[in-house]
């Protein structure tokens, strides 16, 4: 029988890796966690991380200060949660995104829920509303949920996707996108304020932008006819992220400071910020089937069941540095293999230096 | 060493704590970069992150550190009150 794994690496101060200690790892570690299907999504915050299954189950870990872990944090066991635990098991997911601390889940009605901390309209619940529950929930007994739904100002079309960065929310429907949390520089949308408390459409762009990446300081959204970018992307427009041909686009994604670009002819071009070996020199002679980045690294899955790393690797993300060209162990300006194993990779994510991989077993009994 | 420096970052994006007059904004790590008031007013630029090697840059003129000192003085007075 197929059996569903997944492992990690990285940054754990906060437990975020769901190991049950809070050390650093520099070799992906097997997380003792019960996945009997598989895992459709992984989300990571600043220290907090989700995954979702296949099965509409949210399992979270890491840091649960401010309840974004979904559980108000009534005694101090619920502050961190040391292994994954199940979460929101009233409700069946779709989807979910994490920020810095906080976390967005759609369930599988098109309901949308918010949890944890946000100064600056992250929860959408509100002007002002920086926390997902109130004291008395401190002086409560036992697991008690932080989950606040959302109210949309009018009835929305189907939710397709939802992601976030460190303090703003995209969410996009059939026909239109969504947005609230920081809009500084305009990073969502000009017409709306610097905070965004409540879902706010955002305006002047078209239905066909299916592709949206979001970076620290700006988003870029962009389909087969067109990029549009919005908040600061200076240093990506100097590289040339204007200048692609459109159509050759497969696919957008952004760290927090850099955007990397997938073409059809399967390369990967890196724009942005280039401070530790974020921006991936070459790819030539790996077959990408699969690639995601985290807060300022990358991962590739490769079509021979390989996983590599680059970028920013301080805290074991990138795995053990074998770079000899470099005295600076904590860059990754190379394509360093973290796995070859004989489990099928099925999905690679990344979160605020860390790095997970999720495979099938089909060895096992 | 400016290769070090991971990033700029601009004053009004930082969370700054009156009581322990420290000014913080998340680092990649998950941990966040620091820097006090009293460093930013002897023109230090610099916050470091307390747990791993990365540093931003602090964009601010010191006309911008007025109403943060301010605050300070604010609290102060109010501390007073309830004392």
């Amino acid at each position: 029988m197929d059996q569903f794994k997944l492992y990690d690496c990285g940054s754990n101060g906060n437990y975020q890796l769901g190991v049950g200690n809070d050390n650093d790892l520099d070799v992906l570690t097997q997380i003792d966690f019960p996945a009997a299907t598989k895992i459709t999504k992984i989300a990571s915050g600043g220290n907090h991380t989700f995954v979702l299954l296949e099965t509409g189950e949210i399992w979270a870990s890491g840091d649960n200060s401010y309840g974004q872990c979904g559980t108000v944090p009534n005694d101090e066991s619920l502050q961190h949660f040391k292994k994954f635990r199940r979460i929101g098991e009233h409700l069946t997911w779709a989807n979910m995104a994490c920020g810095w601390e906080f976390s967005v889940l759609v369930d599988i009605e098109g309901r949308v829920y918010s949890c944890g901390l946000g100064s600056k309209g992250e929860l959408a619940l509100g002007k002002g509303t920086f926390k997902s529950y109130a004291k008395e929930d401190l002086g409560k007994h036992g697991m008690v949920s932080s989950l606040r739904q959302v109210s949309f100002p009018s009835e929305i079309n189907k939710i397709v996707d939802i992601k976030a960065s460190l303090n703003h929310v995209i969410l996009r429907t059939s026909n239109s996108f969504y947005g609230w949390g920081y809009n500084k520089g305009h990073k969502m949308c000009p017409s709306l304020g610097k905070m965004v408390w409540a879902p706010s459409k955002l305006e002047n762009l078209s239905a066909g932008l299916q592709g949206f990446a979001l970076g620290r300081e700006y988003t870029v959204f962009y389909s087969n006819r067109e990029i549009v970018l919005r908040g600061k992307t200076e240093k990506m427009q100097a590289d040339g992220l204007m200048a692609f041909e459109t159509k050759e686009i497969a696919n957008i994604q952004s760290m927090w400071s850099s955007v990397h670009v997938e073409t059809k002819d399967g390369a990967i071009h890196s724009l942005g910020n280039n401070s530790h070996g974020q921006k991936l020199i070459s790819s030539n002679n790996v077959k990408i089937k699969q690639y995601a980045v985290g807060s300022e690294h990358g991962i590739i899955l490769d079509n021979n069941n390989n996983v590599y790393c680059w970028g920013w690797g301080e805290h074991g993300n990138c795995g053990v540095h074998s770079g000899l060209t470099n005295d600076d162990e904590v860059t990754f300006d190379f394509l360093n293999r973290i796995y070859n194993g004989g489990e099928t990779v099925y999905m690679v994510s990344g979160g605020c230096a860390t790095t997970f991989v999720a495979t099938i077993d089909n060895q096992s009994k | 060493m400016s290769s070090a420096i991971y990033d700029q970052v601009e004053i009004e994006d930082f969370t700054f704590d009156p009581d322990t007059q420290l000014f913080s904004y998340p680092c990649p790590c998950g941990d966040k970069f620091q820097i006090l008031l009293d460093d930013l007013q002897d023109g230090e630029d610099i916050a470091v992150c307390p747990t791993c090697s990365l540093m931003v840059q602090v964009i601010f003129d010191q006309d911008d550190l007025e109403e943060y000192s301010q605050n300070i003085d604010q609290s102060a007075n109010e501390a007073a009150i309830v004392v």
